[in-house]
């Protein structure tokens, strides 16, 4: 009893070192063996509320997707934006880019890029999609897209007038959309959609975001200002889960290409890694508390 | 005379802000949404120069005077300049200087990803880390506010991945019990006491349930416990924050306007 | 009497005005806003000028506040500098303006105590503020001499460089005293675990919602939201300042009467008693 005591105590006195390489080991090895650990996934309400909100959708809508992640919260939202995407273009609706970050261009563009080369869906630049560049300001160029979005861009990311592009015919402001859906990691975001934008002109908004800001944005889902949210991976992984439901169900579907297959996403595969790092942290956590105890008691 | 200009400034750009925000008068509101932002921005953009020189300044001297690390600053100018020359200098691909950035091919789109990308990605994942030891320290039974922290910790960390839905009813159960034990463990004197009636309510309560056919009731799905407690206390503890937040933000802001706040100038 | 025409003679007067004037002088859609502006800008008012008038205002004492002396004397003692980290957010968000104010105090502190400081920046913009105010800090304590123009530095505009950045000084220089006061994101725990690694007495002050857990989990004192905004206020001592905080504090009651009266009428509402839903005044795009 004595040793087992001992041993606890050592164990909740780890140095974080050990901890680290357990908590790598345990994002690493799903990860590269994703077909060692597969365990279902089930959609929460919040996802399902996107789906349902993106699903309503007629083709030939439009929406803007603002892309407000970089390099460091790709491998979370990512996933978010690809599966948007899919789900999007095999309904025919026409999709506006818009990055309000500096590196929201090159993850639009790498967005736009996956999904385009992957042949599934028949979308051609100009007639289904456009993406505008980047300009700086925030704030201020969410409020300029409420109020005259043609005072903002003249031209879109390969140089060609926004008036040569047929797509953006009678599109001048926030209210010329049917929906728009915000990818987001951080300011400007959804909490700067709702303000600026889609509360005042009473544009349905749903949004992307990582883990960490689903604290911020959910008094606005409760609230129904953002129509459900997808948080983090977890989210990702769900939509991707759904819309992978979704085409697979519309095959016949005349926006989707038949002779190319279908492939799940990559956040699919990468939440075995979360999984597990999750419960690890549970079992630390255990640890740490009967070793707290223990010397408590010792004292 | 310089000061009482800065305060005059401060004063009459912020009322004239607040105003714009009331008053239909649309060179005012002109002003406002377009001008005054697009002023700080390029204020900005001029600003961004002062940073490259003082980034320079800084790092040449510390090379210069041979500080103490001075090694690293030569790193970071060596970074500095690489990003310049393969920005501003060399292309790498068909296309004319400036948007050679996006254009794959081009030196720069590679730097970005093959070197910019991953190293972004690598640092927002040693959060990772960090929220494990920080949960290994923080996540204690230290008191009655501490325990109920960590029980919605752990429910969350569990329900909010796939591995949550794969814990049966009764095991969600168990976890109840014990931290409803945890919770109340400091009104026991007697821990063998304890101990006893833990284990009879974790044997006892699983039968009272199945035997009530209790088991399906959504509380003893974690995923939907864990949806809860984000909807519910979260929300409203969200809600309190924000409200909160935006008083403070009023008053401070109002401070500062009527010229009251003066710290920021140094007084 | 004059109280009376000031504080409620002159806001109902405006509010009139707004509300009445033929012409189309004011936007349409911001009335919700003007009439809540008018009557906190007043209430506040109000406070302030009580307090000028020498009323006693008392001050729940805030740990944190009183901590950021102490913490600057426990590094002047160790022989060791302060490091200071104003956010990572531009000019445009108002933490990183309450960051500054508190940099204002903590940097007289240290002048003081001629302890050392360093500020890294994220923002150009910032970096220039920053300058201005620890410039100013140091000659009002009548230290101009101790003042570096280094001692606030430019790092980088990216967010997780600039906190591979902050964690680079922290663990080569070892500051006896971080404090992190400004807007933050998903930096925050990285740049708080690696202070409390190397020992640091850490105090952190943000209105970012998201990230307080993180800084209550790895700092030693944290300001939580709206204590963030009075700390300057707080550590100023001033009447007219602290007075604001009062004023706050009563809008603060008059929110949370209002949200009880809103959630009784709209549960009558739901209930088919009355036949007027109050939030509709409040709220604009909702879809339940």
């Amino acid at each position: 009893m004595e040793l087992l005591n001992k041993i606890f105590i050592k164990l909740g006195q780890l140095d974080r070192r050990f901890i680290f390489i357990l908590i790598g080991l345990s994002v690493l090895i799903p990860l590269l063996r994703p077909d060692w650990i597969n365990i279902p996934i089930k959609t929460t309400s919040n996802s399902r509320i996107v789906f349902e909100e993106l699903n309503s959708l007629k083709s030939g809508d439009k929406v803007l997707l603002s892309f407000e992640y970089g390099a460091s919260t790709k491998p979370e939202i990512h996933p978010m934006s690809v599966a948007v995407l899919q789900h999007l273009f095999s309904k025919g609706i026409k999709v506006y880019t818009v990055p309000l970050w500096p590196e929201g261009l090159m993850m639009a563009k790498f967005a736009i890029e996956e999904v385009v080369s992957s042949n599934l869906f028949k979308v051609k630049e100009h007639i289904d999609y456009v993406s505008l560049p980047y300009k700086a300001g925030g704030e201020i160029i969410i409020r300029g897209i409420a109020t005259d979005l043609r005072s903002i861009f003249t031209q879109d990311i390969n140089n060609t007038l926004l008036s040569e592009i047929p797509m953006m015919n009678g599109v001048n402001n926030i209210s010329d959309f049917d929906f728009v859906f915000d990818l987001s990691a951080g300011v400007p975001g959804n909490a700067e959609w709702v303000q600026f934008a889609c509360d005042e002109y009473n544009i349905p908004l749903s949004s992307g975001c990582t883990s960490i800001m689903v604290t911020d944005a959910i008094p606005y889902v409760e609230s129904g200002q953002i129509r459900g949210i997808l948080a983090g991976m977890p989210g990702a992984a769900e939509y991707e889960q759904i819309v992978f439901e979704y085409l697979n169900k519309n095959r016949n579907n005349k926006y989707l290409n038949e002779k190319v297959s279908i492939l799940p996403g990559k956040a699919t595969s990468r939440m075995s890694a979360q999984s597990i790092a999750h419960l690890l942290m549970v079992v630390f956590i255990i640890f740490g508390n009967i070793s707290y105890y223990l010397t408590r008691r010792d004292k | 005379m310089k000061r009482q200009l800065a305060y005059f400034l401060v004063i009459f750009i912020g009322f004239l802000t607040l105003s714009g925000h009331f008053i239909n008068y649309s060179p005012l509101n002109n002003f406002i949404d377009n001008d005054a932002t697009q002023w700080f921005d390029i204020i900005s953009g001029f600003a961004a120069f002062l940073g490259v020189v003082n980034l320079l300044q800084l790092h040449l001297n510390k090379i210069s005077q041979k500080k103490d690390n001075w090694r690293y600053s030569i790193i970071t100018l060596l970074g500095f300049l690489i990003m310049i020359f393969f920005g501003f200098i060399y292309n790498g691909s068909s296309v004319a200087l400036g948007p050679h950035l996006k254009k794959e091919g081009s030196a720069f789109y590679w730097m970005f990803q093959n070197i910019y990308l991953p190293l972004g990605a690598t640092m927002f994942a040693l959060l990772a880390f960090f929220v494990a030891s920080a949960s290994y320290r923080a996540f204690k039974i230290r008191n009655f506010e501490a325990t109920l922290l960590l029980i919605s910790g752990v429910f969350l960390m569990i329900g909010r991945v796939p591995i949550g839905q794969l814990i049966p009813w009764w095991m969600s159960l168990e976890i109840y019990i014990c931290l409803l034990f945890a919770l109340i463990a400091n009104r026991f004197k007697d821990k063998k006491k304890m101990l006893t009636l833990l284990t009879l309510s974790l044997l006892i309560f699983p039968i009272l349930i199945f035997s009530l056919n209790l088991h399906d009731l959504a509380l003893f799905k974690i995923p939907n416990l864990q949806e809860w407690i984000m909807d519910v206390p979260a929300t409203a503890g969200s809600r309190a924050i924000m409200i909160g937040i935006a008083l403070g933000t009023i008053a401070q802001s109002y401070r500062i306007i009527t010229g009251r706040e003066k710290s920021i100038l140094g007084d | 009497m004059t109280q009376y025409i000031k504080y409620v003679l002159i806001p109902f007067l405006t509010l009139l005005f707004y509300f009445f004037f033929p012409f189309p002088l004011f936007l349409e859609g911001n009335e919700t806003t003007f009439v809540c502006v008018i009557i906190l800008c007043f209430i506040v008012e109000y406070f302030i000028e009580k307090a000028k008038n020498g009323d006693k205002i008392y001050m729940r004492p805030i740990a944190a506040i009183k901590a950021m002396e102490e913490a600057v004397g426990r590094a002047t003692e160790m022989g060791k500098p302060v490091l200071y980290v104003p956010g990572i957010s531009s000019l445009d968000q108002i933490d990183t303006i309450s960051g500054l104010t508190i940099l204002g105090h903590v940097a007289g502190m240290t002048a003081e105590y001629d302890a050392g400081l360093q500020v890294p920046v994220c923002v150009p913009i910032v970096m220039e503020t920053a300058k201005e105010t620890c410039k100013e800090a140091y000659l009002k304590k009548g230290r101009s001499d101790l003042y570096r123009n280094d001692m606030v530095h430019y790092v980088t505009d990216d967010q997780f460089a600039y906190a591979a950045g902050v964690n680079g000084i922290m663990l080569r220089e070892k500051p006896a005293a971080v404090f992190f006061q400004g807007k933050f994101y998903a930096e925050s725990l990285i740049l708080a675990e690696t202070g409390n690694s190397i020992g640091a007495i850490q105090i952190a002050g943000t209105g970012s919602s998201s990230q307080i857990p993180f800084f209550v989990t790895a700092c030693d004192y944290t300001l939580i939201g709206e204590e963030f905004y009075a700390a300057s206020a707080y550590l100023s001592g001033s009447p007219e300042m602290l007075g604001s905080i009062k004023g706050q504090d009563y809008v603060k009651v008059g929110c949370i009467i209002m949200i009880v009266f809103v959630f009784i009428s709209s549960a009558l509402n739901g209930y088919g008693i009355i036949n007027f839903d109050v939030s509709s005044l409040f709220r604009i795009n909702i879809i339940r």
